[in-house]
């Protein structure tokens, strides 16, 4: 069990004290949460529960070797960090000597208390929720999962940082299903900011228009392959970015694959002149912000393009001393069982100077595409499942089409950017990666259009 | 553990309540083997507890991981239960039960041993690579763990078993006339698997990626790998999931006994079979697993419940309750899909003209429609391999139309998660090329 988070904090201290010498570097990661998940499928609350969770893990760097491991109980603590220590031996980091050059020591203590809101309160609203999404017979059934979490951290390093600190999140999911004739639709609407209650409080107009925009899609004309010009709107925008460079800018895919680290050395053109991406953990109010990252490195703004051109990547400390560049603030954990991986924290396309209405009468065939929706990529290709798209002809917008799917190659897509608008809108989402699930993000970006996209269906 | 399960029952029997407790118990040893060394080594030990508990006949709930505090957790489940929905089913009883095989231990042995015999098992698979294109390298990560499963309640279930895991992703390189071709592959097994086989696979399709070639849109004869039909048994599975036929999401509403597929086509839902991934003796709720066909020749003979949606259907659990991130979900155990009697070479050899899917970014919307992003496609000419194709494909269909055009279904199965598939040919789907 862990108890007050002061005599962890003491036990750590105490232990890294004694055998902080039997290795180059020792970081632990200690770490409970209490969090709610309240799941309603049709007119039933099918989950409503409670959730606690508390562990700790330790990384260990020794000569050339590195270990990870976590447990569940602070039971035996030395021994567990002993043997964290012998199994470091047999791992050998390709870049070498452990990164605990780039570190300083820290100290900061953050706290923080999650509003008070009571179980009847939220499942209130999910109540209310379901029932704006019930407006209408041709919804034949709904969704909506609500999480939210509250979590204590401690990073204690060997180097003499210990960093507490506080974060929590709702990430919230609804799922209107529509059906006309043998038809079947659905949308998916995605809610995630940190925990203000009264902002989740206040979606009433996205959930029935996302209710309304199902039930218009069992009724749409089904997309037919073609390809042409894509009009994103700002919240399409950022999830496209954030698959198609945001991902591929993460230099532990960088560093797998060499391919990779040839394409996007600094430098590179790979974008159109107009194009720039920014990776930003420091903006207040966004999903995606933290002080200290889970290396306890400082977030920053990292310039990922800019006109274009490649000019960072995001690190955490073991890729940045394998590229031999600075870190970035970028490695985080979803839970203390993982090792801090590469992830973004906000990522954005930077404004540009197209006002909407020039990019919208540039377009002779194509489509407008709205809201984040699920994507999928791989090296070099990518998929995105648009969840509203409208026909568009000698720029004006028509009507709307469902089964739409936008591929394509990602090298391609950057450099037929053809015009990037001038009302950038951020958006909180989540980004799986891994075995990491659910990490809240900033995405977004203004209006952009790009030339010559795929633009398949389902039939 | 076993103390805590029995204080959670004994203090709803004392409350009066119904009520039920699941935990996993987790240990696992990972390494990631990057270009002949072992870079890093994770160990992790962790239990997860799921409450569930059924007052005035509505059901709460609460979950922990790592630790419980009893008084605390009933407490919880019972102030949840408040809001939730009224349910008509009971906690099962204990049955005979079946127990597969479901646990290695000379594997589990060598998670306890050196770190030094994982990475030989590492060491050996890029050995056996070697052999067969000496200019391979690979980037592995191998796991091995075992998994506790425990379930207790008040109608008197106390069981639990005891599951091994082996699991090896590997992401191998390779040149061939100095060009770069590469491979993601995955192995998920019970037990300790002979790697030599998976190797032979691999270098294989790294030879299919010799020549370059570019396709044309049109409609083609295509055959499905294992990974890429999986994509559609995932499709089909929801259709079959008894929650959507009750929520009317399902196309199959009204459908059973009806002949829906190609008369080849035999799908069934399998627990018993030793060392496969989804072979259980009971599901996460304590029902009594069974085996059933889903598909018997085309027809259509079963959907799938948990004890939810059987007590809501009328039928009763079909023992296909499973938790996902702690909720039970309906899924099918081991989804088994018939074997034909040609192996994949005849196949290959039966298409003049035709398309083989080896990997690709798959989704299947609520009309049983698939689109099919191809990232490793291969163009079949006078019934061989004659390239990687270069240019961006996708494949779309729908699997009524493509489950009732098939070509030929291969001899052999390839275990994909929990699923056991043959190479699937299909005679006309449209393809889609830049």
């Amino acid at each position: 069990m862990m108890g007050n988070f002061d005599s962890i904090v003491e036990l750590i201290s105490d232990c890294l004290e004694k055998i902080k010498s039997q290795a180059d570097y020792i970081e632990v990661r200690a770490e409970r949460s209490v969090a709610t998940r309240i799941e309603m499928r049709n007119k039933e609350l099918s989950d409503c529960s409670e959730c606690n969770q508390s562990g700790w893990s330790v990384r260990v760097f020794k000569d050339d070797g590195r270990s990870f491991a976590a447990f569940d109980s602070f039971d035996d603590f030395d021994s567990k960090m002993k043997s964290a220590i012998d199994m470091a031996r047999y791992g050998q980091q390709p870049g070498g000597k452990a990164p605990i050059v780039h570190l300083t020591a820290v100290e900061v203590f953050e706290s923080g208390k999650a509003e008070t809101v009571t179980l009847r309160d939220k499942v209130n609203v999910v109540q209310r929720y379901n029932e704006i999404m019930l407006f209408s017979p041709s919804i034949v059934s709904t969704q909506i999962e609500y999480r939210d979490f509250a979590k204590e951290k401690l990073f204690a390093s060997s180097m003499g940082s210990r960093i507490k600190t506080y974060s929590d999140a709702i990430i919230a999911m609804l799922i209107p299903i529509a059906k006309h004739k043998a038809n079947i639709e659905r949308d998916i609407e995605i809610y995630c900011s940190d925990i203000n209650f009264s902002g989740f409080n206040n979606l009433d107009q996205r959930v029935e228009r996302s209710a309304r925009l199902a039930k218009d899609l069992t009724h749409a004309k089904r997309i037919e392959p073609f390809v042409g010009d894509v009009l994103l709107d700002q919240a399409a925008t950022g999830t496209l970015f954030h698959e198609v460079f945001g991902h591929l800018s993460e230099a532990d895919l960088i560093i797998e694959h060499p391919l990779l680290e040839e394409k996007l050395r600094h430098g590179s053109k790979l974008g159109s002149d107009n194009l720039t991406i920014i990776d930003n953990g420091t903006i207040e109010g966004w999903a995606g912000s933290f002080r200290y990252d889970d290396e306890g490195v400082q977030a920053k703004e990292t310039f990922l393009m800019q006109d274009g051109v490649v000019r960072g990547h995001m690190h955490s400390l073991d890729t940045a001393i394998q590229i031999r560049e600075e870190p970035t603030g970028n490695a985080r954990t979803t839970s203390y069982r993982f090792p801090p991986i590469v992830r973004m924290s906000n990522t954005y396309v930077d404004n540009g100077g197209n006002s909407f209405q020039e990019m919208l009468s540039d377009i002779e065939t194509g489509v407008y595409v709205r809201g984040s929706c699920p994507a999928r990529n791989t090296l070099g290709k990518y998929v995105l499942y648009p969840r509203e798209v409208y026909r568009v002809e000698r720029g004006e917008v028509k009507e709307l089409l469902s089964g739409a799917v936008i591929y394509g190659d990602i090298f391609e897509t950057l450099k037929n950017v053809s015009g990037v608008g001038d009302d950038l809108q951020f958006c909180n989402t989540a980004c799986t990666k891994g075995s990491q699930l659910w990490l809240p993000v900033g995405t977004g970006g203004p209006h952009v259009l790009i030339n010559g996209l795929q633009i398949g269906g389902y039939r | 553990m076993n103390e805590i399960l029995c204080d959670i029952v004994d203090l709803a029997e004392k409350n009066r309540i119904k009520a039920e407790i699941f935990s996993n118990r987790v240990r696992s040893k990972a390494l990631t083997f990057n270009n002949d060394k072992v870079e890093e080594i994770n160990y992790e030990e962790r239990t997860d507890y799921y409450i569930r508990v059924i007052k005035d006949g509505k059901i709460g709930f609460y979950s922990a991981m790592n630790f419980l505090d009893i008084e605390s957790a009933i407490k919880k489940s019972l102030n949840s239960s408040e809001f939730g929905e009224k349910v008509r089913f009971d906690f099962p009883m204990v049955d005979e039960f079946i127990y597969p095989k479901t646990y290695d231990t000379r594997l589990m042995q060598l998670m306890d041993q050196e770190t030094a015999k994982l990475a030989g098992i590492c060491e050996g698979f890029v050995h056996t690579l070697r052999l067969l294109n000496r200019q391979i390298s690979c980037n592995l990560s191998l796991e091995i763990g075992e998994t506790v499963t425990s379930i207790a309640n008040t109608s008197g279930f106390f069981c639990s078993y005891k599951k091994s895991g082996f699991y090896l992703a590997s992401w191998v390189k390779g040149f061939i006339d100095d060009r770069l071709v590469q491979h993601f592959d995955l192995l998920r097994s019970r037990k300790q698997e002979d790697l030599s086989r998976f190797a032979e696979q691999i270098v294989k399709e790294l030879y299919w990626s010799e020549n370059l070639v570019n396709v044309k849109t049109g409609d083609y004869k295509m055959l499905f790998m294992p990974s890429v039909s999986k994509v559609l048994f995932q499709g089909f599975l929801a259709m079959v999931n008894g929650g959507a036929v009750l929520k009317q999401e399902s196309l199959l509403e009204n459908r059973l006994g009806e002949k829906i597929f190609d008369n080849r086509l035999s799908i069934t839902d399998d627990c018993s079979a030793d060392w496969l991934l989804g072979s259980i003796p009971f599901d996460d709720e304590g029902v009594k697993a069974s085996s059933k066909p889903i598909i018997e020749e085309g027809l259509f003979n079963n959907f799938l419940y948990d004890l939810k949606t059987g007590a809501l259907a009328g039928t009763g659990s079909t023992g296909n309750g499973k938790r996902y991130e702690g909720k039970i979900r309906i899924a099918a155990n081991n989804l088994l899909v018939g074997e034909g009697c040609l192996t994949l070479d005849d196949l290959i050899k039966e298409i003049d003209e035709g398309i083989l899917v080896g990997t690709g970014m798959g989704s299947l919307d609520m009309n049983g429609n698939f689109n099919i992003v191809v990232e490793n496609g291969y163009l079949i000419s006078g019934g061989e391999i004659a390239g990687k194709i270069d240019n961006n494909l996708q494949v779309i269909g729908n699997i009524f139309n493509a489950f009732n055009s098939i070509m030929n279904i291969s001899k052999e199965r390839i275990s994909s998660g929990s699923m056991l598939l043959p190479y699937i040919g299909f005679e006309r789907l449209s393809l889609q090329a830049n």
